[in-house]
């Protein structure tokens, strides 16, 4: 049976303050989180309204670790009700995500876990993360060549000999 | 825990959660494994999201590594619209509402590379009364309509607008008051610089004045502008925020850098030199000013580079800033003709092509620009008359000043600044007509064709290095156009290989096209056919007379994108 983390009866949702939800990780690990700095997840987001169409709340099943979960938690609660135009569906401007001080340092982390948490936020549709994500990888990529690149993401070379040496893409004819 | 659902937190629950839980875990070995392949497992958006933030030359080796990524790259325009931007050497405009979005910007992208490759003439245009082409930036020319009979008005400027597809503009023309002076043209800040009439201060006076390009309203900001002389020449150039004005007053050139929006001028420094001819002067950048100086024998032909302060150097009146710290200026000595050739002949000034206007979709880097000069001399290797040729790359020139900043004025050896990164090409005489025009890192000329026919031909030289790669590498892969040589740098014919120091090491894409069948050649060797390049193609102005004995010109596009 999964321990359910019991929260103290003053942090629970009253008229006007924020609600809970009950996020289950992989490793089986419960977290108990207010729904309003998750709501900068679209995947939460529907979640939630899903909720209140039945009127019945249930626990979120996540497909990574504590370890993960509890790191996006962090940038959640670092932007809490900050507006992020990246994650403004509306507004969402093309091309890449604006530098942030904070970003960089939070996602000075390693190779694996940085894919890690790219996957996990695009899981929980956080767009201003995978943005985030996407700038800290191509930092470690730029610059390198082929072969460095597969090393780093961890790719193996599915081409055949031909198709390798065919133009790499009709752009450079 | 009110407003759980119960009844998923139960057993059901537990399973969900151990399933998962044993998709993440599992024995170190798979977990290796997963770890390996967790690229591969993410999303294409998620790779996408990636490599939006890469450079050309990182997104090439991008794609390949795998099937997947070249997918990514396959699916994307705005990734390709990268990666061709890059190879051809161009940059992308600035993005508004009003403007295309990437799918159109990437097929005229396309359609203009391929129009530089397979170069064709479009029709002709017909534009009335119209004589000499005084100035031209972006798609716009003006020119000078001399009044034809004294019912018709006052001499007139004519600004004609080319239609063009890099900026989606319409042919336009308006007429405006103002002479046959000076002009410059900014098309990109929408600003003519023209000289006007002389003031009634003081006897024949001059003063510049700022004008809007499109409706030929006086421009709001502009400040008053420094007096100009009356002098035998003048030249005027415009570069952001600076107005260059040389003029030739009493056997003396000085010249002005005004700043038109602030209205600090500096002058020419203090120790001008007096006796060299200057012929030619052109802002390198914005704090730069080039001059030719060519002295009376010509064997010490140099490029003179000075610098400018835009008002810095402390002094508070706006017409005597040269009284600050010593401005450093670099003298570039030319090659010593005398190995090669004998009695050269002035030295055609110094040509640099304009930065691009950023108005268009897309654009050419404003640090790829060329540097052209053209000498004319008597070969002491045969009897025959020749002109020499040497293209630089402007970014090369440059950073022989900006990486080494110097406190005093130098003389640089031409063995130090110019070998490796110049190229220098010898043609016999008769050849050439007429000087090259440069746009970007292309460079045009009109010459007769080596070969016995003498037909006069369009030679472009395009000296962009990515550029140039790509078409060594289709002309290895055997699809290269036809009509396009590509010369490497050691195979080039030149006058070097006889003189010490002088090297060609600079590759570059030769075209050549046969002038159309309705210009005949004599039109090209009478000079009355004026070649200019510019962004979107080659201009043809074709000078002829008509019954009224008044100059038209017509105009062909060497190719319609």
């Amino acid at each position: 049976m999964p321990t359910i983390v019991s929260v103290d009866d003053s942090t629970v949702p009253g008229e006007g303050s924020s609600r809970l939800l009950l996020l289950v990780s992989s490793d089986n690990k419960h977290i108990v989180v207010e729904e309003d700095i998750m709501s900068r997840s679209r995947f939460i987001s529907k979640q939630v309204e899903g909720f209140e169409a039945t009127s019945q709340r249930h626990a979120i099943l996540l497909p990574f670790s504590s370890f993960v979960l509890n790191k996006v938690i962090e940038y959640c609660s670092h932007y809490r009700g900050y507006y992020l135009l990246e994650d403004d569906p509306d507004a969402a401007p093309p091309g890449r995500s604006p530098v942030r001080e904070w970003d960089q340092e939070f996602l000075d982390v390693d190779r694996n876990m940085l894919l890690r948490i790219i996957k996990a936020a695009h899981y929980l549709e956080i767009k201003s993360l995978v943005g985030s994500c996407a700038r800290a990888i191509a930092d470690m990529i730029r610059g390198k060549t082929t072969e460095e690149m597969r090393e780093i993401l961890g790719v193996e070379n599915d081409f055949t000999p031909e198709e390798e040496h065919s133009p790499s893409s009709k752009c450079t004819g | 825990m009110e407003g759980w659902e119960k009844e998923d937190s139960s057993a059901a629950l537990d399973t969900k959660v151990k399933n998962a839980a044993a998709s993440e875990s599992g024995s170190p070995r798979t977990r290796e494994r997963r770890e390996i392949s967790l690229l591969r497992n993410l999303p294409d958006d998620v790779l996408l999201e990636i490599m939006k933030n890469l450079d050309y030359r990182s997104l090439v080796h991008c794609q390949k590594t795998c099937h997947q990524m070249r997918m990514v790259v396959a699916g994307s325009v705005s990734l390709q619209y990268t990666i061709e931007l890059a190879a051809c050497g161009m940059l992308d405009g600035p993005r508004d509402s009003k403007t295309l979005d990437v799918t159109e910007r990437l097929r005229r992208l396309r359609l203009y590379d391929a129009a530089w490759r397979r170069l064709d003439f479009t029709e002709r245009n017909f534009l009335p009364h119209l004589v000499g082409c005084m100035a031209l930036s972006g798609p716009s020319l003006v020119f000078f309509r001399p009044q034809k009979s004294p019912s018709d008005g006052a001499a007139k400027t004519v600004f004609q607008q080319i239609p063009s597809r890099l900026r989606g503009v319409e042919e336009r023309h308006i007429q405006l008051a103002g002479g046959n002076g000076p002009h410059a043209l900014d098309y990109s800040q929408d600003l003519n610089v023209f000289l006007g009439p002389p003031t009634g201060l003081s006897n024949g006076v001059h003063q510049y004045q700022l004008r809007s390009l499109s409706t030929g309203h006086t421009h709001p900001l502009s400040t008053s502008s420094p007096f100009a002389p009356p002098a035998a020449r003048f030249l005027v150039e415009i570069h952001t925020d600076f107005v260059l004005e040389a003029v030739l007053a009493t056997l003396r050139w000085e010249y002005f850098v005004w700043n038109w929006k602030t209205g600090l001028v500096e002058t020419s420094p203090a120790g001008w030199p007096r006796r060299v001819a200057f012929q030619s002067f052109h802002f390198l950048d914005n704090t730069h000013i080039l001059a030719f100086e060519s002295n009376s024998d010509n064997q010490l032909a140099c490029l003179h580079v000075f610098t400018f302060r835009d008002g810095e150097s402390g002094s508070d009146t706006a017409t005597s800033s040269n009284v600050g710290g010593e401005r450093p200026s670099y003298r570039f000595l030319l090659p010593d003709f005398a190995h090669t050739c004998r009695s050269l002949l002035p030295v055609i000034a110094p040509r640099c092509a304009h930065g691009a206007s950023d108005t268009a979709y897309f654009l050419s880097d404003p640090d790829d620009r060329l540097l052209s000069i053209t000498a004319k001399g008597v070969s002491t290797l045969g009897s025959a008359e020749g002109k020499v040729s040497i293209d630089i790359p402007l970014s090369t020139f440059l950073s022989y000043i900006t990486e080494q900043p110097i406190e005093h004025s130098i003389t640089v050896p031409w063995k130090e600044w110019g070998p490796f990164g110049s190229r220098v090409a010898q043609t016999p005489v008769g050849d050439l007509l007429g000087g090259a025009t440069l746009s970007g890192m292309r460079s045009v000329t009109v010459r007769n064709r080596r070969e016995s026919d003498g037909a006069v031909v369009v030679t472009v030289l395009d000296y962009h290095p990515r550029r140039v790669a790509r078409a060594l590498t289709l002309q290895r892969d055997g699809h290269g156009d036809s009509g396009v040589t590509v010369l490497r740098g050691d195979e080039l014919e030149d006058i070097c290989a006889q003189s010490e120091g002088l090297r060609t090491t600079l590759p570059c894409i030769l075209t050549e096209i046969p002038l159309p069948e309705e210009i005949p050649n004599s039109l090209a060797e009478t000079r009355s056919l004026e070649v200019r390049l510019y962004e979107d193609g080659i201009l043809f102005l074709e000078y002829g007379r008509d019954s009224e004995l008044v100059r038209m010109i017509r105009k062909a596009w060497a190719y319609s994108f």
